[in-house]
Formats: structure tokens, C-alpha cells, sequence
């Protein structure tokens, strides 16, 4: 059984055939795109290394089957930088150390930016844990993590600011 | 995981039918099922995937004062 899915991912249309409905969304990122900056961890849901945004939402592309998702909008870690301008929480993160070994960086990032556009957690450091406690860091850089998130949330609600005034 | 049939019904009614066939599980979110499907714990020979009928995610009052929630709302839903 052949299924025909188009996805739009990090702005680019791509229409793909998948010949087995088993293919998640991160191993059709990983192995079909080429798109590897999203990390496969466990695999299973647990770690938060794949996560991407679907449609705006945070996922964990490894229990995100593809066939499900046509007409979907992914955007991954490949996807955030404009040019060699990088994201704000990108910035954040090297400007906090927010990472060791950087394995779950590309996750953490996006679960950030997921994070701050549904405007749950503000810049209370409190909520931001709690928001970003479905991505693991086995190097335990977790509070570098939440002084960048607390900081890029800051920055884009200023810029955010200065866009509506 | 097991080899299965990928439905995609367009309907509720047509998702009652598909999932009707012994052996079938409905698709949602998938946290869950693909989780087990992963660990060969639970294996349906067809999912039914009602992650994008739409309906599914309301929740709304009844006229008795009830409330319905439907199976797909989100603990935090779109504002």
C-alpha cells in the first residue's frame, strides 16, 4: 500500500510517497529529507530530542506517524534560522551555555520556541521548567537551558512590542 | 512494529465502520499507541486515524448542564 502525503516543512512544499504507513515523522526527516538536526533519541516518546513543531504545536516527531500528517506544516531546527541570522532562542542558548554534549539541543530549541509562542510560561523560571520538562539533558544543563528560554522570551516579547507600537 | 492498514476515514460515521473490523485501533495522537505498537505490546492490524476529523476536539455544555469533552480536546487547547 502506497500513501501519497504532502507536507509543507521549513516553508518548502514536499509531496512524498510513502510505501509503508510505519515511517514516523522523524525517521521520513532523518532518512528521506536529509534533514538531521532533529535528534533521534529513545524513539519512544520519552526524551524529546525529535521534537518539531507541527502546525505551531510541539511534537515528538518519533510517535508522529507521517502517513497522519498531510497537509501539515513542520517546522524543524534547520528551519529557524534567517540565513546566518540565527533564531533568537538560538542565540539564548550560546549566549547561556545552555548545552554539553548538544545532543538535545536541536529538541530543547524548538520545544522553546513552542513553548514561548503559546505564551504558558512567560519569564517565570518555574513555568518554564515545568513547560520544557518533556525534554531530557543527560549533561544536566538545565539551568543554562532555562536562563536562555527566560531570556529569549524576553527578547521576542520586546521585539514584539516594538513590531506593535 | 507490526505491519498495519493506514485508514483515513473523512467522517465519524465512516470511523465507527473502519474501526468496527476486529482487530482495529483508533489513531489520535499516537503518544500512546505507537508507544506499545514500538514495544510490541500491542499490535492492530489497522489503525483508524481520527487525529484530523474534525468535531472531535470541542469542548462544549450540554442543554442538561453536563458537559461534553470531546475525545481529541487538548488539555491545552488552541487559543
Amino acid at each position: 500500500m502506497s500513501l501519497s502525503i504532502t507536507l509543507t516543512i521549513n516553508g518548502i512544499r514536499r509531496t512524498v510517497e510513502l510505501e509503508d504507513p510505519r515511517i514516523t515523522l522523524l525517521d521520513l526527516l532523518r532518512e528521506r529529507l536529509d534533514l538531521t538536526g532533529t535528534k533521534k533519541g529513545c524513539d519512544r516518546g520519552q526524551c524529546g530530542a525529535c521534537t518539531v513543531l507541527l502546525d505551531g504545536r510541539r511534537i515528538n516527531s518519533c510517535l508522529a506517524l507521517a502517513a497522519g500528517l498531510d497537509g501539515g506544516e513542520v517546522l524543524t531546527i534547520e528551519g529557524l534560522a534567517q540565513g546566518e541570522a540565527l533564531h533568537p532562542v538560538q542565540a539564548a542558548f550560546i549566549a547561556h551555555d545552555a548545552f554539553q554534549c548538544g545532543f538535545c539541543t536541536p529538541g530543547q530549541i524548538m520545544s522553546a520556541v513552542g513553548l514561548i509562542q503559546e505564551g504558558q510560561a512567560g519569564d517565570d523560571p518555574e513555568r518554564v521548567r515545568e513547560g520544557m520538562s518533556g525534554n531530557l539533558c543527560r549533561c544536566g544543563a538545565y539551568r543554562g537551558i532555562t536562563e536562555a528560554v527566560v531570556e529569549a522570551q524576553r527578547s521576542l516579547a520586546q521585539a514584539g512590542r516594538k513590531e506593535a507600537a | 512494529m507490526n505491519r498495519f492498514d493506514f485508514i483515513r476515514p473523512a467522517t465519524m460515521s465512516e470511523a465507527v465502520a473502519a474501526a468496527a473490523v476486529p482487530g482495529s485501533a483508533y489513531l489520535a495522537g499516537g503518544t500512546n499507541l505507537i508507544d506499545l505498537m514500538k514495544g510490541g505490546i500491542v499490535s492492530p492490524k489497522r489503525l483508524v486515524d481520527v487525529s484530523r476529523l474534525p468535531g472531535l476536539d470541542r469542548i462544549e455544555p450540554l442543554p442538561d448542564g453536563g458537559m461534553r469533552i470531546g475525545a481529541r480536546a487538548q488539555r491545552r487547547p488552541r487559543l
